[in-house]
């Protein structure tokens, strides 16, 4: 009996861990994964052998990434172990720091260029020389785009700073640390290592679980309740457009708007959810959404809009290119480069390049008016037009970014201004419209989920100071019990649907 | 905001009641049954809609019943075997092939039931293959009725959980369907335009391929090979505990599905469909003894090698000798 009753378990624990990657809104995350890692996790707190704790979740974060993908898993060892040893090496041959560095950071490029862009590269030289060069698709290593960039970071960082000093474990569970591993945020080494280097020190309180497993349960509601409800609306509307069928004008609108808030929802209720898991394990994760939509201009929407990704590419790629210390033109084409990388960094296609030139050439557009407004008060435009404007030219820009081809984008673009041929209107669904316009709703209009619990990862115990009296989350109270449960319900009710995450494909 | 840890002890215990107790409710909401039949619209599986069809809106009587798996489905003729029937009878006698590909007894049950609550069969034939199996099957979750789902067997059933967290979205989504259809463009009610009539069957035509293929004998043959060294721990049963841990959800289903049809006074006899070069006994026939008559098609006709569309199914060619066949055969179960 006991004999059948392990094969059965071990089966069953086998196929659950071997399976495909586990995804965080999923039963065997929620009731397997994290239960048993809380509870050891928990354990060790409570019996002050704090000394186990980053052992414990850099083997989680093995025995998560790795194990569903352990044919890729060479990939992200190699990367942290050849990062560490450049880092390593730096601090011993101080006269030879550079050639590290360019070492290093050529290696990082490398490894995402083989692995993200060969058959990108491969394709567009084949089109332009007329050879017709064969080179195999990889699927993409998860997370690779993530964790390269968080360790170019640390490498150039290092160079910067000879002060920096971290060991080998605390340094792999910075890179491989699970919430943050698969889809971000990108996390900086100062955000991250100065926690993980005092975990064991660290004071892990009711409170802050509470806001972890509350800010967790709402990053799933918002992924499966919202987001993938959006889906199929938006991907029936861009898959005619794929096709060469052209919708009417509405439809066209319903799509790309249904796309637009399905991305924020998707992507952000991953980092809500990253955010809540690191809480759970006593680690602050920056913030990464801080309600895009809301954004006044289009400089505004990407201090907004996957604010790690933002912050990197200034940091170290638009500075390191001169940024505005050059003058106005020098500035402008370091903006417009600097899209164009960030735009390549979500995808091997010509779609994100040419959203990423978008993207370089509103905010060129939105500088230069800065810069007339101040010199010449030149049209002052008010606040609500200049949210209407910034979300309308975000929603267009996400049309290149979602269709798999650029005849497909621009045929959906001029059914969008009713340029093509006119067509019969579909009629859509009420449950479609209705979902939209509570979508739209959300985003314009009620608080994010971190403003919602005044989540402040800068600011050391944040949530000790929090009391009743500031809004958001009250444990005290029981109605905020009685919304988190019913969030709760909704989002297992949708569990069983297959689910990814939109960003897991950059 | 009081500190201690109890604080935080209530405010958790009420989220997870509230979930719970909502998700209770959830899964209690009323809805139309022919929406939840018509939900499963997945390939062959789609033939859901007609078995409630069939049942529920067409008045012809169902004499006989089959009830399978695809060996059944792509075997078993209804309509041949009811004319072969009729022959003998002068009453003119109704049979339908309920089966829907996959093994699964719990699927079986939930057929088995919803039928004796709207006809009155006298005769169910359930399939039986060379052995049960260890998994149930995937699409019950779409059928059952919540209750059903909930008393299905705990041990070992590898999908008990699956088919409960199946469950309040399923409600959820058909009790909208039912009440608010207008937000709905794709529901509308039975049309008997679109019906396809007393008789569906899979035996000439399924999926629109025709099944006129024949297999050489080596292929069957390395096919069989393959199959027996592939399910040696299934085939090989030698202890009654392995066959408890691993087959008891499918058999406790079984004999449900049995007790349900002798409380209707419905007479079960088990038909005998396995794959090519199988034993010419099922495994688990002692089991099957117990609860019913097993029929066995003749060695002779299964092992012809020009009957079979692949390994586990019979050809266009096969139907009908077995669909023949079993018209003679079954005459005398049937209660008159």
């Amino acid at each position: 009996m006991v004999r059948y009753l392990c094969l059965f378990i071990g089966n069953s624990v086998l196929l659950i861990l071997m399976g495909r990657l586990m995804l965080f809104p999923e039963f065997k995350f929620v009731f397997i994964f994290l239960p048993i890692l809380g509870g050891v996790f928990y354990f060790f707190y409570s019996k002050n052998r704090s000394n186990y704790l980053v052992s414990l979740l850099l083997i989680a974060s093995v025995i998560f990434y790795a194990l569903p993908n352990w044919s890729d898993s060479y990939i992200i060892i190699s990367s942290i172990v050849f990062n560490y040893a450049c880092y390593k090496v730096m601090h011993i041959w101080k006269n030879k720091e550079k050639l590290i560095l360019y070492s290093g950071v050529a290696f990082n490029l490398l490894l995402i260029c083989y692995f993200k862009y060969s058959f990108f590269i491969v394709g567009n030289i084949s089109y332009i020389t007329g050879h017709s060069w064969h080179f195999e698709k990889f699927i993409l290593p998860v997370g690779i785009s993530f964790y390269t960039f968080q360790q170019i970071a640390f490498l150039v960082d290092c160079y910067r700073d000879k002060s920096i000093s971290y060991n080998f474990k605390e340094y792999s569970l910075f890179v491989s640390f699970f919430p943050q591993l698969i889809a971000g945020p990108i996390v900086h080494h100062k955000e991250l290592m100065p926690q993980l280097m005092k975990l064991s020190d660290q004071k892990i309180s009711s409170k802050l679980v509470s806001f972890g497993v509350a800010i967790f349960i709402v990053g799933i509601f918002k992924k499966l309740v919202l987001a993938d409800n959006f889906a199929p609306i938006s991907d029936t509307v861009f898959g005619q457009f794929n096709d060469g069928v052209i919708l009417d004008s509405m439809s066209a609108w319903i799509g790309a708007v249904s796309y637009s808030l399905q991305l924020y929802f998707d992507f952000s209720a991953y980092s809500d959810m990253a955010v809540g898991l690191g809480l759970m394990f006593g680690i602050q994760l920056p913030i990464n959404f801080n309600s895009p939509y809301k954004a006044i201009s289009v400089i505004d929407f990407w201090r907004r809009w996957h604010i790690t990704l933002s912050t990197f590419l200034r940091d170290y790629l638009y500075i390191a290119l001169g940024g505005n210390r050059h003058g106005n033109i020098r500035r402008y084409t370091n903006l417009l480069l600097t899209m164009l990388i960030g735009g390549l960094w979500h995808g091997a296609g010509w779609g994100f390049v040419i959203w990423g030139g978008i993207h370089g050439c509103y905010l060129i557009i939105n500088h230069a008016y800065r810069y007339m407004y101040k010199q010449y008060k030149f049209l002052l435009l008010p606040g609500y037009l200049c949210q209407v404007i910034t979300i309308l030219a975000v929603i267009l820009a996400w049309v290149f970014f979602r269709s798999e081809d650029l005849t497909g984008a621009l045929l959906m673009i001029k059914s969008m201004f009713f340029l093509g041929e006119m067509r019969a209107i579909t009629v859509w669904p009420s449950l479609d419209l209705i979902f939209i316009v509570m979508g739209l709703f959300t985003v314009f209009f009620l608080p994010n989920t971190l403003q919602f619990f005044a989540y402040k990862p800068d600011k050391k115990l944040w949530y000790e100071g929090f009391n009743c009296s500031m809004g958001g989350v009250c444990f005290s109270k029981y109605h905020y019990g009685v919304m988190l449960g019913f969030l709760a319900a909704i989002s297992l009710m949708f569990m069983p649907k297959q689910t990814v995450f939109i960003y897991f494909n950059f | 905001m009081k500190s201690n840890k109890f604080v935080f002890f209530k405010f958790w215990l009420v989220v997870a009641s509230v979930a719970f107790f909502l998700l209770v409710v959830i899964c209690l909401l009323p809805h139309n049954t022919y929406l939840r039949y018509k939900s499963l619209d997945i390939g062959t599986y789609a033939k859901a809609k007609w078995i409630y069809e069939r049942t529920v809106f067409d008045e012809t009587p169902i004499d006989i019943a089959f009830i399978g798996t695809s060996h059944t489905l792509n075997s078993i003729d209804s309509n041949i075997v009811e004319d072969g029937f009729n022959q003998y009878y002068p009453k003119k006698i109704h049979i339908v092939n309920f089966a829907i590909p996959h093994f699964g007894r719990d699927l079986h049950l939930v057929l088995t039931k919803f039928l004796l609550v709207h006809k009155k069969p006298k005769l169910l034939v359930v399939e039986v293959r060379e052995s049960e199996a260890r998994d149930m099957h995937p699409a019950t979750h779409y059928l059952a009725e919540p209750l059903d789902l909930l008393s299905a067997p705990l041990f070992v059933n590898l999908r008990y959980a699956s088919n409960l967290s199946q469950l309040p979205l399923r409600q959820f989504s058909l009790f909208f369907k039912t009440y608010f259809p207008y937000l709905f463009n794709d529901i509308s009610g039975f049309n008997r335009s679109d019906y396809l009539g007393s008789h569906l069957n899979y035996t000439l035509i399924n999926s629109g391929r025709s099944r006129d293929v024949t297999l050489s004998f080596e292929y069957l043959q390395s096919e069989k090979e393959k199959y027996n060294k592939d399910n040696k721990s299934k085939l090989d049963r030698n202890n009654d505990l392995k066959t408890f841990v691993f087959f008891n959800a499918n058999r406790s289903s079984l004999v449900s599905l049995c007790e349900q049809a002798a409380l209707h006074n419905v007479k079960v006899i088990f038909l005998y469909l396995p794959h090519y070069g199988a034993s010419g006994v099922p495994v688990d026939a002692t089991f099957y003894k117990t609860l019913a008559e097993i029929i066995t098609p003749p060695q002779s006709l299964l092992s012809k090698a020009d009957i079979w569309f692949d390994f586990g199914h019979l050809n266009a060619k096969g139907a009908k000798k077995m669909s023949n066949w079993l018209s003679k055969k079954i005459h005398k179960h049937y209660d008159y």
